[in-house]
């Protein structure tokens, strides 16, 4: 990754210096940026803000304090597919925030077993069991036909949010 | 000084609050006190076991272990095993040996046994197939596994060597390669700030379990049953070392036979 970094910059400096020669002064941002002192923080304010385990604690924290969201092998070293997995996890994510309204106490848990693809959720207890019921077997099916791999959701209700401090 | 360090670590002092003693300014990261970490205990790898492998007590405790793993595949791949060497030991007692070997080696698995485990149906032993060709041989099965958790890749380890014994592998040797670290050097701010960076890393924890002297249906075997139970996030690459017979062409050298011309003339 730092290689292709590398040469894009070279490429983009070519290009930028051939643009600024053509009195083009259009500037383009050529490097990777993060803004790691706010990322997936929640800032400390007055004290009326319930906060879980899982946002409570910083990135630096993963493996140490807290565990991995997305278990898979394509960030391991001379493993590939990373990108495809990343897509694959947003998209996850976002169809359970959806499908599950209002009824996720916790971030999702993906996990990689070969060619399942299992899906670990805390809900909290706002529908009836019926229609969780319901909601499991959609997902399930629609995910499985989407991947083309078998889709299991393990899911645990809790009666409230889990709070473990408020900031 | 309100309280003596001393008596805050516990340690029996002779000596009076009043009088001052040389001792280490406490640090702030620890609130004030210093406080001894103990490293976390790793797990001791005891590859001597006292129970013969391969019989029906082994497989009993293998099924306690793991009660939830064991499938019908393993429990056939058992039966095999175990019916393999009652086989084999009722050949050894019809060829006239003396020893006698059903008590020790090879017990009966009884139905009832097993239902008490909670296996209801018994895969017969038509699973096992016979062929004429002869079996491959590996000198050396070396299974690598690959995770961002070394405490996974311990369990793993356990498991994996375990599973070894009980099958009757001959566990060679189980280490932990060095780990490998990606590093990642970005910006930290969206726009400019040039020297303010901000680093990442990606560790990959390696742990190999070496299996010496092992035929080719029992590695697949074994191989299936440690696939079939590896934790998710857990990469694994194995590497077979295979023991092939010398071709025929080059089994006797050639000067033996007199094939050679002499050279120099």
């Amino acid at each position: 990754m730092a290689t292709s970094l590398v040469r894009q910059t070279k490429l983009l400096s070519i290009v930028t210096s051939q643009l600024s020669s053509a009195a083009c002064f259009r500037n383009i941002h050529c490097t990777a940026a993060c803004l790691k002192n706010r990322a997936a923080r929640i800032r400390v304010g007055k004290g009326d803000k319930s906060v879980t385990y899982e946002q409570a604690y910083h990135p630096h924290h993963i493996g140490h304090r807290k565990g991995w969201l997305s278990q898979h092998t394509s960030n391991l070293q001379g493993e590939d597919g990373a990108a495809e997995r990343v897509v694959e996890d947003v998209f996850i994510r976002r169809f359970m925030y959806g499908t599950f309204h209002g009824c996720l106490a916790d971030e999702i848990v993906i996990k990689r077993r070969g060619n399942l693809l299992v899906i670990c959720a805390v809900m909290i207890q706002k529908l009836l069991p019926s229609k969780f019921y319901f909601l499991i077997g959609y997902t399930e099916e629609l995910l499985s036909h989407f991947y083309k791999c078998p889709v299991k959701i393990e899911m645990q209700t809790v009666e409230e949010k889990v709070v473990y401090k408020y900031l | 000084i309100a309280v003596p360090l001393s008596a805050i670590r516990g340690a029996a002092s002779l000596v009076s609050p009043l009088t001052t003693l040389p001792l280490p300014l406490p640090s702030r990261k620890h609130g004030g006190l210093r406080v001894e970490r103990e490293e976390r205990p790793r797990p001791v790898r005891d590859h001597s076991r006292t129970r013969p492998p391969g019989t029906a007590a082994s497989f009993t405790c293998f099924i306690r272990y793991y009660p939830n793993r064991v499938a019908d595949r393993v429990l056939s791949v058992f039966c095999h095993v175990l019916c393999v060497s009652q086989a084999a030991a009722a050949v050894r007692h019809q060829a006239g040996t003396s020893r006698s070997l059903h008590g020790a080696r090879a017990p009966a698995v009884s139905a009832r046994h097993l239902k008490q485990l909670g296996v209801t149906s018994l895969r017969s032993l038509s699973q096992v197939s016979l062929s004429e060709e002869p079996d491959a041989l590996y000198q050396k099965l070396s299974v690598r596994v690959k995770g961002h958790d070394r405490s996974v890749l311990d369990s793993f380890e356990f498991f994996a060597s375990l599973a070894a014994r009980e099958l009757g592998l001959s566990l060679e040797r189980a280490f932990e390669p060095r780990k490998h670290t990606e590093k990642l050097t970005l910006l930290k701010s969206v726009h400019i700030f040039k020297k303010h960076r901000v680093q990442y890393e990606t560790r990959t924890h390696h742990r190999t379990i070496e299996i010496s002297r092992v035929t080719g249906s029992s590695a697949r075997v074994y191989l299936e049953y440690i696939q079939r139970n590896l934790p998710e996030g857990v990469a694994m690459e194995v590497t077979k070392t295979s023991v092939e017979e010398i071709p025929e062409h080059i089994q006797k050298p050639l000067w033996d036979e007199g094939k050679l011309e002499p050279c120099g003339q």
